[in-house]
């Protein structure tokens, strides 16, 4: 178990984009790369950066769906690990505010 | 520190909001629904009819049957549809979609089941207002995943069926409303859905709707005065005494007077499983006031105004209503049985 301080805050996740990236798959269970994209109002270089950092880190798993036309649609859900790191952050966020959400 | 986490948490909230409501409606639903819908309402009741299929039972039955199979046909078709539409857009059916997938088809399936209902039962008055009702209900869910707008649309849907059913609206009023409703208020819901992306389209969607709702109402109100409105002041006026003295029937049309104190003749013809008619019983009733009505061949083709009153058309304005039926064992008078209802000319 990591030893963090209650008001200690996951760094991959205390960043705008990765903090509404993970948001977005937490309710939405999961999307693919447009749909992300369009919900969040970002470029493709922008959200590929991001989302290959919480691939790397295990809090996103990724799945090919079906080829069509060549392709694959690459689909993004919140792996076990992303849904606990998500869930501390918050709490942690709650922690700082002193207030419930 | 704490502004940081405050600004977190708003975005936090901002895109679990958009999460919950990304489930889209695509254009083609709107549309394939709408126009089937609309499009059922109005020829099941003309390829049903009692001349094609006399027993009750086997008319509702095809009825049904052929509804169920159109409305199977087009859940696949558009199900097909907007897994084609997705993908080519590189997007999912979210888990979410494809349990309001299944609240509409189990809708679908209650809509079938009233409808057989109404049909074995009586009460065809209150089928349009719940099929209205149990359509916007399920609207008012899909938008509370979807676009807000949908939720409004689906909620002035419950009005319209509630409204109708309070207002005790005739059927063909009803009818109207309903293929209006779906036949030009889904496609037109349509056109507009998916163009409130941008923030500008966004403010504009309270007027939109507010457009759309009028759009709807107006048309159901213009059609159905123009349904109501009979004006056959020209045709000839004859009196009931000079027409009974006419050796032939005519065909063409003409208004016959049935003066106040007319006896007309009720023939009941009542039949039940421990019932047997002897006789065919006939109640003579009183004209109360002048009576007109235009007659064709010997038929009323539904026309009939009052005293100095104007026209209307019976399938608009004649209902039976407040049925009662009585019994009692008198050792004076043995078995009786008493059936009371009022007719009504007003459509109330």
């Amino acid at each position: 178990m990591d030893a963090m301080s209650p008001f200690e805050l996951d760094t991959v996740l205390h960043q705008p984009l990765r903090t509404r990236i993970a948001a977005f798959l937490a309710t939405r269970d999961e999307a693919t790369f447009t749909e992300l994209k369009i919900s969040l109002e970002v470029t493709d270089g922008n959200l590929e950066s991001h989302i290959k950092k919480m691939v790397a880190i295990g809090y996103v798993r990724t799945k090919k769906l079906s080829v069509k036309k060549g392709r694959a649609t690459t689909i993004y859900s919140l792996t076990k690990k992303g849904h606990e790191a998500f869930e501390n952050y918050l709490e942690a966020l709650k922690r700082i505010l002193s207030v419930r959400l | 520190m704490q502004e940081r986490a405050a600004d977190q948490i708003e975005s936090i909230h901002a895109m679990m909001s958009t999460g919950h409501r990304s489930v889209l409606m695509e254009r083609h639903s709107l549309w394939l629904w709408g126009i089937t819908a609309a499009g059922l309402i109005l020829t099941v009741r003309h390829l049903f009819t009692p001349e094609r299929f006399s027993i009750p039972w086997q008319r509702t039955t095809a009825a049904n049957f052929f509804i169920a199979f159109v409305l199977i046909v087009i859940a696949v078709w558009d199900f097909r549809m907007t897994r084609q539409a997705r993908e080519s857009r590189d997007e999912t059916l979210s888990f979410i979609q494809l349990q309001l997938t299944k609240v509409w088809w189990l809708i679908l399936g209650l809509i079938v089941l009233v409808n057989i209902g109404v049909n074995v039962f009586g009460g065809g008055m209150l089928f349009y207002p719940i099929l209205l009702s149990l359509t916007g209900l399920a609207f008012y869910i899909q938008g509370l995943f979807s676009k807000q707008l949908l939720s409004w649309a689906g909620f002035i849907m419950i009005l319209l069926g509630l409204g109708s059913a309070a207002l005790r609206l005739p059927l063909p009023t009803l009818e109207w409303l309903a293929i209006v409703v779906f036949g030009l208020g889904l496609p037109s819901l349509g056109l507009f859905i998916h163009r409130t992306q941008n923030t500008q389209h966004r403010l504009l969607q309270p007027v939109f709707f507010m457009a759309w709702v009028g759009l709807i109402l107006l048309t159901a109100a213009m059609i159905n005065h123009w349904n109501m409105q009979s004006d056959d002041t020209d045709l000839p006026l004859v009196m009931l005494n000079d027409y009974q003295q006419q050796k032939l029937i005519p065909s063409t049309a003409q208004i016959i007077r049935l003066p106040a104190g007319t006896i007309v003749p009720v023939e009941v013809n009542i039949k039940g499983d421990v019932l047997k008619g002897i006789n065919l019983a006939t109640v003579p009733l009183q004209l109360s006031e002048d009576f007109d009505m235009v007659v064709e061949g010997g038929k009323p083709d539904g026309r009939f105004r009052k005293t100095d009153g104007s026209w209307k058309q019976h399938r608009f304005h004649y209902r039976l209503r407040d049925f009662k039926l009585t019994s009692e064992v008198l050792s004076e008078t043995g078995p009786r049985v008493k059936l009371q209802f009022y007719v009504s000319t007003e459509g109330n």
